[in-house]
């Protein structure tokens, strides 16, 4: 082996030595082995007897490079452990460097919080189009045409039998036609309304629809999960009040209200109900075996109200003054 | 709708509060809301005025001596309507009114005044304050004012759902009330005595799905003036104005009983001759409300044989309104179909009280009843006369439906067992004939009010309603099968939203409908609304990017400066008008502005370039897959310079500093702002466990080359020709330093080192296993890339 390949070789051994080390006691090690009087950054200076004449300024100058470049790194090594344990240099009060962190947002957030408490109770995740037609918005769910129920929700067409959803609940309908009872599912997702945007409403907000279906479901356990829902969201001892009230898609239907404190009012948190019997006709599931219930939230309503939020329009507009406090 | 309660208890007895009763509706499924207006208002007393006399510094003002029963004060008021004899509202020295305005002795051009005579807005009553509020004799002088007469206006607002249409009046908001607190609802129903009496006009109707009933008759001599003052209270109390007595009596029995009625001006009509038809295309009408609409076939009207005179259901003509000068009136009281109604009052955007009501179902048998309480009422306060002359047109039955109610299905559905007795009290409560059958299930006909009913499942909706949800027990077992379905299909994205919060990135949720302009902004296949709320939202976006650009100029404005923004949400492109043919996917698009590291005692200010959104990316996309993704330019304008990255032949997305184009679309300020876009779909890999290695403890070797290159000249064909030559033991290889220098390099040279790292599965190498490829390298490098090797 020549000089030079031999330089090139004890370089390249030393790097990767180096990578293996991290404190000065590894240090000392390779300063053992490479430029101790038998290392062998040493022993290649001894070869420089053996070059010819006019090649001896070169390898001396390559040699010389080496050694201080080796020098350099170990030493390297040395110093930083050295500030390190150097406690009387450290004033722990300048700022620490600087390693940013962003959130995620409290809508997310608190869609993770729903989806996990339905999961602890056995319920499956499952997601739907937003846009879809007329028939799995609303004919399939018991809403025809020409109903008042219609009124409830203001809706955006993208064409005559075309529409935004305007709920989850199109989801109910596409998960019966492509399973079998029994099922238990909840549907997180972005629905749409056809209303002015002010502090309170938005043309868009979120939604989590719950789907029960088995054979002897009842309105008593309906009850039973969503007191259990509320007392892990809002926490155990939250009063509650339930009401009947209307969905073409449940029957009987009934909203759920919190009782809230500082508002000292009743707050709606959810609607639901017993899966209507048209609801399981239009999917071709037997009524007389299946019995079912459903529940949907609005993700918004139930964060303003958790975290005292007076304007929907925060949750949009991505002013990082809001998303950080969360 | 508005419910007076002091109109409620005409039907039923309350004894609650406004508060207990908004509770004991909304428990029964009538959502209310009771906003106390009277509360705020205090030492307000009925008074008397004595005298009024002209006030000697101001026209407009008289000086009134007004008596509380005990003493008079002197009071000046501005009130036009202010005579002596009357009796008022009058707030004392001292006495709060809304907005806790608190009244003090003071003068008024010079003459003394205690106290103020109220106006009907000054005491929360109604808008009314062109004059004060004149109050009936029978009211006590020195009594307080809510006791003596404010109560007369306590109100609930109710939220009456579309299933409900009997609970649209004070009636069935009663009949609810009884029921749910087991007390006696007064029976409300009118006959007349009078003979009948060949009319002097024919009814006629078309279609009897259209209008299954019609009751019509006319009373003459009839005085148009106001309407009583009771009539009145009532009408403000819910939130209705008073025209005159004709127009207040049907608007009076709409808010009693539900059914909506019309008077006409009998001499107005042109004919003999009532006839229920659809309207001939382009037909004309002018409404009550000053509105003229062209007509057609969908709606229904009402003509007099030529012409039409009101829009069946929804509103009168002008032309046959009543006026002053009216003394002949048509009254009619029918039943139009719900969905003829509907169409109608939607094609028109003309919502009515009448309409909405019909829409709903209005009672098929309250026609009758509704028309002999308006002939009763245009007798007592219009002096009106009825002869005899009316006609009810039944042109098709009402059909009653038995409907079986298995008790099993009762305690299936609540989870509860109700006694039979309880069930059958419930339903016999809402107006249903209960027959017991043998099996102790039941047979209902449900009353025509509530067209709502018609299955067992509505049956049991309404025992469990009156029951009461609140007295139903919880069911706190965990019933059912448990389903093994794949878990949570967007799971994944969880960890995508984890690294970027540490990367330092805040999540944006933001608006999915935007401008055309926007939406369009990276193809022209955005997906338009037919009916946008605005111009500014009548499409759906097509990249998350605008958004993004819109809110970190929002946050630019309020001096932030250093943004990591990212949103993870559904975008939206068609290829064609068929639902097929729209598509929706999920994408991770993220932007940096501004500074990255700002300038402390550690080290400078460093701002964000290209390299930090790809060291960002490399971190989100992993290190397993980043190394193998493909990075290529891209002329995509979105980007002033952007890349494409692909993954095994596929695109998953792109980055790079966004043109200036795109702020000018967007009307904001450009900025040196770079962004991602990924179809973050692709880089779902959750299906695939990942399966463990075992760890190498064989040690890795590195090597270093130094190739002087063109300055022009790319990297990337001697990072190909490290990865093609240098064989499965290379697990790690990047350029480590680069520099210029002319002196040492030469002119447009530059220096790169690149660093390589082997490491074997099986064994420790040694020169002789590298060096013969680091001399591959080198020579190809030398030999194609015009680089040479530094030494």
């Amino acid at each position: 082996m020549s000089l030079k390949d031999s330089i090139k070789s004890v370089k390249n051994d030393f790097l990767t030595d180096f990578a293996t080390v991290s404190d000065s006691s590894g240090a000392d090690l390779l300063k053992q082995k490479y430029l101790s009087r038998n290392g062998l950054v040493t022993n290649l200076f001894k070869q420089l007897g053996q070059v010819s004449k006019e090649d001896k300024p070169l390898f001396g100058q390559l040699l010389n490079q080496l050694k201080i470049d080796l020098n350099d790194k170990l030493n390297s090594l040395d110093s930083t452990s050295d500030t390190v344990s150097d406690a009387d240099k450290i004033d722990i009060f300048m700022p620490g460097k600087i390693y940013p962190s962003g959130s995620i947002h409290i809508l997310e957030q608190t869609m993770l919080d729903i989806k996990k408490i339905f999961s602890e109770i056995g319920f499956n995740v499952a997601y739907g189009p937003e846009i879809d037609d007329d028939y799995h918005n609303f004919s399939a769910l018991n809403v025809p045409e020409h109903h008042p129920a219609r009124d409830m929700q203001d809706t955006f067409f993208v064409d005559k039998d075309i529409v935004l959803r305007t709920h989850t609940s199109n989801v109910q309908i596409h998960l019966m036609e492509q399973e079998e009872p029994p099922l238990r599912f909840i549907v997180p997702g972005r629905v749409y309304r056809n209303e002015a945007i002010s502090y309170k409403s938005y043309c868009l907000f979120h939604q989590v629809e719950g789907l029960f279906v088995d054979k002897n479901v009842s309105f008593s356990q309906l009850k039973g999960c969503l007191e259990y829902f509320a007392k892990k969201m809002f926490g155990a001892n939250r009063k509650m009040r339930w009401r009947p009230s209307y969905f073409p898609f449940t029957e009987p239907s009934a909203e759920v209200d919190i009782w809230d404190e500082q508002r000292n009012q009743w707050m709606e948190i959810l609607g639901c109900g017993m899966v209507d019997p048209e609801v399981f006709k239009s999917v071709g599931y037997d009524t007389n075996v299946w019995r079912g219930y459903a529940f949907g939230m609005g993700v918004e309503r139930i964060a303003m109200l958790k975290h005292d939020i007076d304007d929907i329009r925060l949750f949009y507009n991505g002013d990082v003054r809001f998303l950080r406090q969360f | 709708m508005i419910v007076s309660i002091d109109w409620l208890k005409d039907f039923v007895d309350i004894k609650e509060t406004p508060e207990e009763l908004s509770e004991i509706l909304s428990s029964v499924g009538l959502e209310a809301e009771y906003t106390d207006s009277f509360s705020e208002i205090s030492n307000v007393i009925i008074g008397k005025v004595l005298s009024v006399e002209k006030h000697p510094n101001a026209d407009r003002l008289n000086v009134c001596s007004v008596n509380d029963g005990e003493y008079n004060y002197q009071v000046v008021c501005g009130a036009p309507n202010v005579k002596a004899g009357q009796i008022i509202a009058y707030a004392k020295v001292g006495s709060v009114l809304p907005g806790g305005f608190k009244l003090e002795k003071i003068k008024l051009r010079g003459v003394e005044s205690s106290g103020m005579i109220c106006s009907a807005k000054e005491l929360n009553i109604s808008d009314e304050h062109d004059g004060i509020l004149v109050l009936p004799g029978t009211c006590n002088i020195g009594g307080e004012f809510f006791k003596e007469y404010g109560y007369k206006y306590l109100n609930i607002e109710l939220d009456v759902t579309p299933n409900r249409p009997d609970a649209f009046s004070h009636y069935g908001v009663a009949r609810d009330i009884s029921v749910i607190l087991g007390r006696k609802l007064v029976s409300h129903s009118f006959t007349s005595k009078v003979k009948e009496f060949k009319p002097r006009f024919s009814l006629t109707i078309d279609d009897q799905n259209d209008c299954t009933r019609y009751v019509g008759g006319l009373l003459s001599n009839v005085n148009v003036k106001p309407s009583p003052q009771w009539m009145q209270e009532r009408l403000i109390a819910v939130g209705q104005r008073p025209i005159n007595n004709l127009v207040d009596i049907s608007n009076y029995v709409l808010m009693e009983m539900g059914q909506p009625t019309h008077i006409f001006d009998w001499d107005k009509i042109k004919s003999n001759e009532i006839l229920v038809r659809r309207a001939k295309k382009k037909e004309i009408i002018k409404t009550l409300d000053q509105n003229s609409f062209e007509l057609d076939e969908t709606h229904l009207v009402i003509s007099d044989g030529m012409n039409p005179i009101a829009i069946a259901g929804v509103m009168g003509g002008l032309d046959s309104a009543v006026d002053e000068k009216t003394t002949t009136v048509f009254v009619e009281s029918a039943y139009f179909d719900p969905i003829t109604v509907r169409k109608s009052s939607k094609s028109l955007r003309l919502s009515t009280e009448a309409s909405k009501r019909f829409e709903r179902g209005a009672d098929p048998e309250a026609t009758t009843n509704a028309f002999w309480r308006i002939v009763a009422l245009i007798e007592e306060y219009g002096n009106g006369e009825f002869q005899g002359e009316f006609l009810d047109l039944i042109s098709k039955e009402f059909t009653k439906t038995v409907i079986r109610l298995r008790l099993s299905e009762v305690t299936q559905i609540i989870g509860l067992e109700v006694e039979p007795k309880k069930i059958i009290d419930i339903l016999k409560g809402i107006g249903c004939e209960v027959s017991l059958l043998d099996n102790s299930d039941l047979d209902c006909i449900p009353p025509s009010y509530r067209p709502d009913i018609s299955r067992e499942i509505d049956l049991i909706e309404e025992i469990a309603r009156i029951y009461g949800y609140d007295n139903i027990p919880s069911d706190n077992s965990l019933y059912g099968e448990m389903i093994v379905e794949e878990s949570d299909p967007q799971l994944y994205l969880q960890e995508f939203r984890e690294s970027m919060s540490s990367l330092g990135f805040f999540q944006h949720y933001s608006n999915s409908l935007q401008n055309k302009m926007t939406a369009n902004i990276v193809g022209d296949n955005s997906i338009a609304m037919l009916n946008p709320l605005n111009k500014d939202m009548a499409y759906l976006r097509t990249s998350l990017i605008p958004n993004l650009i819109k809110a970190a100029h929002l946050n630019i404005k309020n001096s932030i400066k250093s943004i990591r923004l990212y949103e993870l949400a559904n975008i939206h492109t068609q290829s064609g008008k068929k639902l097929k043919q729209m598509s929706e996917e999920i994408r991770l698009a993220g932007i940096i502005f501004g500074i990255e590291q700002k300038s402390s005692v550690h080290s400078d200010k460093v701002l964000f370039d290209i390299f930090s959104l790809k060291g960002i990316l490399a971190s989100l996309i992993g290190e397993k897959v980043y190394k193998n993704l493909d990075i290529i330019d891209t002329d995509d304008t979105f980007y002033e310079f952007g890349f494409t990255l692909s993954y095994k032949d596929e695109l998953i997305g792109s980055f790079g500093k966004l043109s200036k184009n795109i702020f000018k679309t967007l009307k904001v300020d450009k900025v040196d702002m770079f962004a991602f876009d990924i179809c973050i779909e692709k880089l779902n890999f959750s299906k695939s466990v990942i399966k463990f290695e075992p760890i190498n403890a064989f040690p890795k070797i590195a090597r270093r080359i130094n190739l002087v290159m063109d300055q022009s000249d790319s990297i990337k064909p001697v990072l190909n020709l490290i990865k093609d030559k240098a064989g499965e033991e290379l697990i790690d290889y990047y350029p480590v330093e680069i520099f210029e220098d002319v002196e040492s390099l030469g002119e447009n040279k530059k220096s790169v080192v690149f660093e390589m790292v082997f490491q074997h599965k099986e064994k420790t190498l040694e020169d002789k296993d590298v060096n013969p490829i680091i001399d591959e390298i080198i020579d190809i490098a030398q030999k194609n890339f015009n680089a040479k090797l530094r030494v």
